[in-house]
């Protein structure tokens, strides 16, 4: 069966729209906007002449879902549906997942008062299931966001987070540092050469006398040594990012209130 | 890309086909330019990919959602494998919600029951949907 335009089933529209909201931030970190203007690129598919005051919402941190089948899938099955893309799109390495969730909050927010749709379902597929998780906990505590991991300040208003009626996981993992962290390869002893690794660890060195089926002991320990990976990312030292960006902004704060630099030594 | 269980399928088993994952041979995945977190700055580092300091954490966040929830998962999931959504279902505290697995099927719906597949798991949708939205307000 082949649809007369790829990616959007035959009997339903695909509309492209543009959600655009704005921010306080000292910079932006990609490109999708300008300056404190976010805009997002989202599609709306539904079946064509149809009414209905429910929507399926969609979003991943890094996007680009528009056309998965899930998406033309569920309109062909007679749901009106919304992929909107966050600003990351296509690229996450400067992701900062509570712009996200402002970003999420911003494409429901349109979806009900431009669109109208009285129910929002919201829809984490794969990457977007912890997403839409963390955006409905954040939405109904009514605390809105005030800051970042790093530090940094960064104020979205409860108003602007509306929650969904429903959520829904597809194929979703439980977070993006969890999934992560169980794919780590922890026979990695040094971030800065990471072709030298410990044999014991490596589960692709023939000589590792762990081979499969695994020991379940061994497995438990190698899950250990992937977290402990992820928390201080051998090698790297004081250059860890944590370290690296709480000194920053300590420092930072320290210099704004007129106050002794005790980063600087720190530094040092 | 050094899952155990993409090696052992005695580890989280499930449907999936031994030595392989979604973005390929996973040894090769491993070593290769693709996968998560391969390139990051320090703040994305910490709100995406820290252990200790992300916060989109599902398991977590579940705890302060008291609408319904419906998990759907995949059998032969090659990404996200069945203990991600027993996981996430779990974390849900309240009853009103559903876990549904799709048998065989594999992350994106790949495979000759592709298709048939994917539809299984959006007729489960619907069918949630029309049991928590009030009357006459589902997809038409």
């Amino acid at each position: 069966m082949t649809d007369r335009t790829p990616g959007t089933p035959d009997g339903c529209e695909r509309i492209a729209y543009v959600v655009v909201h704005h921010e306080t931030a000292a910079f932006s970190d990609t490109y999708g906007g300008g300056g404190n203007i976010i805009g997002l690129d989202c599609h709306l598919v539904r079946p064509v002449d149809s009414v209905s005051n429910t929507v399926m919402i969609f979003m991943h941190p890094t996007g680009g879902g528009m056309y998965l089948p899930i998406v033309g899938g569920m309109a062909r099955a007679g749901h009106h549906v919304i992929w909107a893309n966050s600003r990351y799109r296509g690229t996450d390495s400067a992701l900062i997942m509570e712009k996200v969730v402002a970003d999420l909050g911003a494409a429901i927010l349109d979806a009900k008062t431009r669109l109208g749709y009285e129910n929002v379902v919201l829809v984490g597929w794969s990457g977007g299931g912890s997403l839409s998780m963390y955006y409905q906990s954040v939405a109904e505590s009514g605390a809105g966001i005030t800051d970042t991991p790093a530090g940094e300040p960064y104020a979205v208003d409860a108003d602007r987070l509306p929650p969904a009626d429903v959520l829904v996981m597809m194929a979703a993992h439980i977070s993006r540092h969890g999934i992560l962290t169980e794919w780590l390869d922890p026979s990695i002893i040094d971030e800065a050469a990471p072709f030298n690794r410990r044999t014991e660890l490596n589960l692709y060195d023939p000589l590792n006398p762990n081979q499969p089926p695994y020991d379940p002991a061994y497995v438990e320990r190698f899950r250990d040594a992937q977290i402990e990976r992820n928390q201080s990312n051998h090698g790297v030292g004081e250059n860890h990012p944590r370290r690296t960006q709480r000194r920053r902004f300590t420092q930072r704060r320290t210099s704004l209130r007129g106050e002794r630099d005790d980063g600087r030594s720190a530094l040092a | 890309m050094a899952d155990p269980r993409w090696l052992d399928p005695t580890v989280d088993p499930s449907d999936r086909v031994p030595g392989t994952c979604y973005l390929g041979d996973p040894k090769v995945v491993n070593d290769g330019p693709v996968g998560l977190a391969r390139f990051t700055t320090l703040r994305s580092w910490l709100s995406q990919w820290s252990y200790d300091d992300a916060r989109g954490d599902a398991q977590k966040a579940a705890a302060g959602v008291t609408v319904p929830v419906l998990v759907v998962g995949n059998t032969a999931d090659d990404a996200c494998t069945p203990s991600h959504t027993r996981r996430l279902f779990d974390s849900v505290p309240h009853e009103n919600k559903a876990f549904y697995e799709v048998a065989g099927a594999t992350h994106y719906y790949t495979g000759p029951n592709g298709r048939a597949q994917m539809n299984e798991a959006i007729g489960v949708v619907t069918e949630f949907l029309a049991a928590h939205l009030s009357p006459g307000s589902t997809a038409e």
